[in-house]
């Protein structure tokens, strides 16, 4: 990859890393309404359209494992609802992988941009 | 290329931004749900010639859109390449039924995505084509079965010594006077214009006319010449034959040539017809703007022979003159 397109994949990579949080802060409350079995509140169609495009693109920014993560929730979830039924176990435990996976990112990512600057200091 | 990539995520639209930026795409366009692209489709200047499309979108799904996409004249053989996941599998069958052309899956790699859309712009190049070739085929056809449009010089292909009226006429322009010398122009008219042409088709017109410069061509024969015709039913020709021009002589070459021609209509009666021929005018010390005048001058006098109404049928403009008048049968 030319040095100008890796550039650009950068900024883009940057962007999808600022919209993570956000991500992390949407599926964290379905994490605590399937936790707590708050039916009201639980949107699993929202938490499989995350996982869905956090699949979709993860792996073309360099986040394999967050890809990987992402598929599988998308695959429970869309497998669940197709049947009309929904193994709360097993969608949290795919849900809290795949938020533990954002935070080694988000954690990774800290630290990678703090050694930046403290070199460049 | 024109492409309308659909997807709710603006990472995707982002990354496939970068990854064609290495193609030849004119403009690439991006919408974030069915209604978007539906909205961009109707206030697009000029329509698109591919679209890629994610399958699973919010409101209206990718296959939904192809549908929508389908019914639409502009867009039934449009390329659309479907943007599916691994999840969507199940779906891929349902969006080729709707009408799609390709899949891609995500995640996305550079090098697929540029080769696939690649295929997709060639695609667009022969869909191009054959709409261009399409149109073309469909106005010939309607050209041909109109009434014939007697007005207008008719370009006439394959006939030794003829060539556009225009073009004759810039010939005769930039010749110098001392090419002129030697040389005189003529015009020829087919009689009972009106007549002979009532309700004639365009393709008949052209045959007619076509043949009648065969004709034409092979009076002449050897001397050099160049004729047009000038619309209607007339023509105008120059040759080197210059003072040993004859219509004496050219009718009776005519009278020996034109019955190896048989004219007939399209419902295959045959075309009874004669001719007119005008006086030579020499162009020796002629200009340039005096050579095309005396063309034009010998024209209306073959028309006037022929027993044209003055103004009527061509639109070049005449000058009309009448002498002598000359029929063969």
């Amino acid at each position: 990859m030319s040095a100008a397109l890796e550039a650009v994949l950068q900024t883009v990579r940057r962007r999808f890393l600022a919209a993570l949080p956000e991500i992390e802060e949407s599926l964290v409350t379905q994490q605590v309404c399937l936790r707590d079995r708050k039916t009201k509140d639980l949107d699993l169609e929202e938490v499989r359209s995350n996982a869905h495009k956090m699949a979709g693109v993860s792996p073309t920014l360099g986040f394999a494992e967050l890809g990987a993560k992402a598929a599988m929730l998308d695959r429970l979830i869309g497998s669940e609802l197709e049947q009309g039924k929904s193994n709360r176990q097993e969608i949290l435990l795919k849900l809290e992988a795949l938020l533990s996976e954002i935070s080694h990112v988000r954690q990774a990512e800290t630290a990678s941009a703090e050694a930046c600057s403290k070199s460049g200091a | 290329m024109r492409l309308l990539v659909v997807d709710d995520d603006f990472i995707i639209h982002e990354l496939i931004a970068l990854m064609l930026r290495d193609l030849t795409i004119e403009r690439l366009d991006f919408a974030f749900s069915g209604a978007d692209a539906i909205d961009k489709m109707a206030n697009a200047q000029l329509p698109y010639d591919a679209f890629m499309l994610d399958i699973s979108m919010p409101g209206m799904s990718g296959i939904e859109l192809v549908h929508y996409i389908r019914s639409t004249d502009q867009y039934r053989t449009a390329p659309i390449m479907m943007i599916t996941s691994e999840t969507e599998r199940d779906f891929v069958d349902g969006a080729f039924a709707a009408g799609a052309t390709d899949f891609i899956n995500k995640p996305l790699d550079s090098f697929t995505v540029k080769s696939r859309v690649n295929v997709l712009c060639q695609l667009a190049a022969d869909r191009r084509k054959i709409h261009s070739l399409r149109n073309d085929v469909d106005h010939a056809a309607q050209h041909l079965i109109r009434p014939a449009d007697f007005s207008s010089p008719m370009h006439i292909e394959d006939v030794d010594g003829f060539l556009d009226y225009l073009s004759l006429e810039n010939y005769l322009l930039y010749l110098s006077r001392a090419a002129h010398f030697g040389n005189c122009t003529f015009g020829v008219a087919l009689n009972d214009f009106d007549r002979i042409t009532s309700g004639m088709m365009e393709y008949e017109f052209r045959f007619l006319i076509h043949d009648i410069a065969e004709i034409l061509s092979d009076v002449l024969k050897p001397s050099h010449f160049m004729m047009s015709h000038v619309g209607g039913g007339s023509f105008a020709g120059v040759t080197d034959l210059g003072r040993a021009f004859s219509r004496q002589t050219f009718l009776e070459r005519w009278v020996d040539i034109a019955p190896e021609y048989e004219l007939y209509y399209g419902d295959g009666r045959p075309v009874l017809y004669q001719i007119s021929v005008s006086d030579p005018i020499q162009l020796d010390f002629k200009s340039q703007q005096g050579v095309v005048a005396a063309m034009l001058k010998a024209t209306s006098q073959a028309e006037t022979l022929a027993g044209h109404r003055a103004g009527s049928a061509r639109g070049v403009a005449g000058n009309p003159g009448a002498k002598a008048q000359a029929r063969i049968v």
